[in-house]
């Protein structure tokens, strides 16, 4: 992680910089197990990780249209604010790995991770669908505050307030490809990743017991 | 409105496509194209009679060597000469001088010819047939400014002075030692001749007596320009340029303005005198006491033309390039401003040239050596009117989506309808986000330009005035190298300057871009660029680098 290629930032040995990644990444195993999941969840939560970063990876050669601001907030809306930080965090270490790591992955995580924490917040029921006149608001809101908090990987010693908003005004078109990039995956695939993610929720590993299958049935 | 055939969107689209993304202006179509293989254009064509001539300039270490070269109303080469001697910039204004009689003798109508290695040519305007040539003292130039006629002398800037030389044989008349000089060109009034010099001084010549004065530090690169009011002098400075006025009366100077880096040639317009720089365009009232009327924003470092409805033609010197067209009312008020644009627009130092003839012919080249020529004839080249393919299938796609979205939309389907639109949205965005790269820079506020101050060092070599320099830091020592021209972009040109030099780069990329990891093996905690004072903010692919400037590479701290 803190390879910090080109930018400004700590610098660590190979093997400091693996055993943080190591770190994070065992942070984010024990976010996602502490919120008890099934094994099924487990699995399909996996399989999660793997089709976004695989997604996130495969787009990186348009600037900033990647799903994954949207599968973070969907994430955190169906299954919890545990389990969205530690998706946002599995996700953004190894997409990392293909696309490039540096200091700035530390604030990408964070700034997923807060998304993930939003999209908690954003219902009621995690189990009850959000409407597209919800869900794209809340994502340009989301894509918004994820670039505030990835530019704030720039700061350094020399930065003054001037300075730092030059950097997000040079940043504009950038921010603007993620809040468009994230509305069109949102209006194609919103409703068939809440699809995914909603029954989860319910899958049990317990066995019903018989009696109550016979009432279930009569 | 329910749609009444699917046709008629169509044909909506199709019209509405071809209009938006035509690109000429209203009252000029193109006719041809001439693309230079070797070298780029600086100073504008001269229009002759229905012959154009243009000049070709460059830095030449191989074979290639600049050029001189007429072509006729049709875009047929008349004739072309090289100058096989001269390796440095060529920049110096062509020059036609109608045939006439004198002192010294007479002559046919000729072009004038001044050259960077020392050269002074004259030719048969029809042939292109040498009919005399002079040399004059070369130090590390020769002739780069404007020459003058005066009676039946050529009056000509050289690298220490000026001289006359007799129109009809070439030989030299009058010389004067004056100061170091570089596109200083000349310019007459009545009584004699003034010019400016690297040093920031104004000469007068009058009446076989010198005389200079200070303009202050600075160099003038231009010719002055005369007015009722005094000597207009555009002072190129350390820190961007001063507008200054010389009393010819009191002997002294008068600020009347500070303006940008990089001025262009001050221009007069009737009693108007307009000068251009990186940052604005000015326009002064200098009937009786030159005062600042009007200004307008515009990065111009080089000519300016005036066509024969007065409208004035500022090439702009960005990478986006084109043509700033301003119209004056009587009181030198810009009422007016338009742009003009085409498909091969880039850095561009060359004024338009306009023939006032019934073709009412315009010609015009720039950085990427093209030359093109455009009229307002009512024939069947006026219709013609030039297309961007590119831009065209991108508009065309655009409005398709967005009216098969509309029909969703009537249809009820606000789900597709919202589909359609992000989409179509999100991939024209994409397929122009260079353009809205460069837009978002060249926009941005003053107030969050972080920039320090680049100076130009006297220990540089004179040839790289007006080119591209490379500093790169490294912890044991500076590296710098210069001359280097037509690199767009900060990466091209640093790698341009890497291989020249044997400096290895390390480069990362990125989807966002490309980085430089380390210059001969040194990485630090990265490395940062600032082009001119300013900090590089987007990766080196995708940064701009000016026509000439100064690109300086830094370890992070």
């Amino acid at each position: 992680m803190f390879s910090a290629i080109g930018t400004h930032g700590p610098i660590l040995s190979p093997l400091a910089d693996t055993l943080f990644d190591l770190f994070f990444v065992g942070f984010a195993i024990l976010l996602f197990t502490n919120s008890k999941p099934s094994k099924m969840q487990s699995f399909f939560f996996l399989s999660f990780v793997f089709i976004i970063v695989a997604g996130r990876v495969i787009l990186q050669p348009l600037p900033n249209v990647q799903p994954v601001t949207m599968a973070v907030f969907l994430m955190g809306a169906h299954q919890g604010a545990r389990r969205g930080m530690s998706f946002a965090i599995l996700v953004t270490l190894l997409s990392n790995l293909f696309i490039g790591d540096g200091w700035w992955t530390l604030f990408q995580a964070i700034g997923w991770s807060v998304v993930a924490v939003l999209g908690a917040s954003a219902t009621a029921r995690s189990s009850a669908k959000i409407e597209l006149n919800v869900l794209l608001p809340m994502l340009v809101a989301s894509s918004i505050l994820f670039d505030l908090i990835t530019s704030l990987s720039l700061i350094d010693s020399s930065t003054t307030l001037t300075s730092f908003i030059s950097i997000l005004y040079s940043g504009l078109l950038y921010d603007m490809f993620h809040i468009l990039g994230n509305l069109c995956f949102a209006v194609w695939l919103g409703e068939s990743m809440q699809d995914f993610l909603m029954p989860i929720e319910n899958i049990h590993e317990e066995s019903v017991p018989a009696e109550d299958l016979h009432v279930i049935s009569g | 409105m329910k749609p009444q055939h699917p046709g008629i969107i169509l044909l909506f689209v199709l019209l509405m496509s071809l209009q938006t993304t035509a690109s000429t202006s209203s009252s000029y179509s193109f006719v041809w194209e001439h693309q230079f293989e070797d070298g780029y254009i600086t100073t504008g064509p001269v229009i002759f009679d229905d012959m154009v001539f243009v000049r070709t300039s460059g830095y030449w270490i191989e074979d290639e060597r600049p050029q001189v070269t007429a072509f006729d109303f049709d875009g047929n080469v008349l004739w072309n000469h090289t100058n096989n001697a001269s390796t440095q910039h060529d920049m110096a204004p062509l020059l036609v001088v109608e045939n006439g009689e004198g002192v010294c003798g007479s002559w046919e109508t000729m072009l004038i010819v001044p050259w960077a290695n020392g050269d002074l040519t004259a030719h048969d305007v029809s042939t292109g047939e040498l009919v005399w040539n002079q040399s004059t003292m070369v130090d590390q130039w020769g002739l780069t400014g404007r020459a003058i006629v005066l009676d039946d002398h050529v009056i000509v800037p050289t690298r220490h002075g000026l001289s006359e030389f007799c129109l009809a044989d070439g030989v030299e008349q009058v010389k004067f030692e004056l100061g170091l000089g570089w596109r200083n060109g000349a310019s007459k009034d009545p009584n004699g001749t003034w010019m400016g010099d690297e040093n920031g001084t104004l000469w007068s010549i009058h009446n076989g007596t010198v005389e200079q004065f200070d303009a202050g530090e600075g160099f003038i690169r231009h010719p002055p320009v005369i007015t009722n009011a005094g000597v207009v002098v555009h002072l190129q400075t350390s820190n961007g340029s001063e507008i200054l006025l010389f009393n010819t009366t009191s002997k002294s100077f008068t600020l009347l303005n500070e303006s940008g880096p990089s001025p262009g040639f001050p221009t007069s317009i009737g009693s108007f005198v307009m000068t251009t720089d990186s940052t604005h365009v000015r326009i002064f009232d200098c009937a009786l006491a030159c005062v600042q009327v009007d200004s307008i924003k515009s990065h111009s470092n080089g000519e300016v033309g005036v066509d024969e409805n007065n409208r004035i033609w500022v090439p702009q010197n960005v990478m986006k390039g084109g043509m700033l067209i301003l119209s004056l009312n009587a009181t030198g008020v810009i009422v007016s401003s338009s742009s003009f644009n085409t498909t091969l627009d880039g850095y561009s130092t060359a004024s338009p040239a306009f023939s006032s003839s019934s073709d009412s012919i315009m010609v015009f080249g720039n950085d990427f050596g093209a030359l093109r020529l455009y009229s307002q004839k009512n024939d069947v080249f006026s219709d013609e009117k030039e297309y961007n393919l590119t831009e065209f299938l991108i508009g065309f796609a655009f409005l398709l989506f967005v009216s098969i979205s509309a029909k969703f939309v009537i249809k009820g389907s606000k789900i597709w309808a919202l589909r359609l639109l992000l989409t179509s949205l999100l991939i024209s965005l994409l397929l122009i986000s260079p353009q809205l790269m460069t837009l978002l820079q060249e926009s941005k506020p003053e107030a969050f330009l972080q920039k320090d101050e680049e100076a130009w060092s006297p220990d540089w070599p004179h040839e790289w005035n007006n080119t591209q320099v490379v500093i790169i830091d490294l912890p044991d020592g500076q590296i710098i190298d210069g001359g280097f021209t037509g690199h767009d972009t900060v990466y091209s040109l640093t790698v341009a300057m890497a291989e020249k030099n044997n400096i290895s780069i390390d480069v990362q990329e990125f989807y966002f871009g490309v980085f430089i990891e380390s210059f001969s093996g040194v990485y630090g905690n990265g490395w940062e660029f600032k082009v001119d004072g300013e900090l590089g903010e987007i990766s080196a692919d995708q940064s701009e680098m000016p026509g000439s400037g100064i690109l300086r590479w830094t370890l992070a701290s």
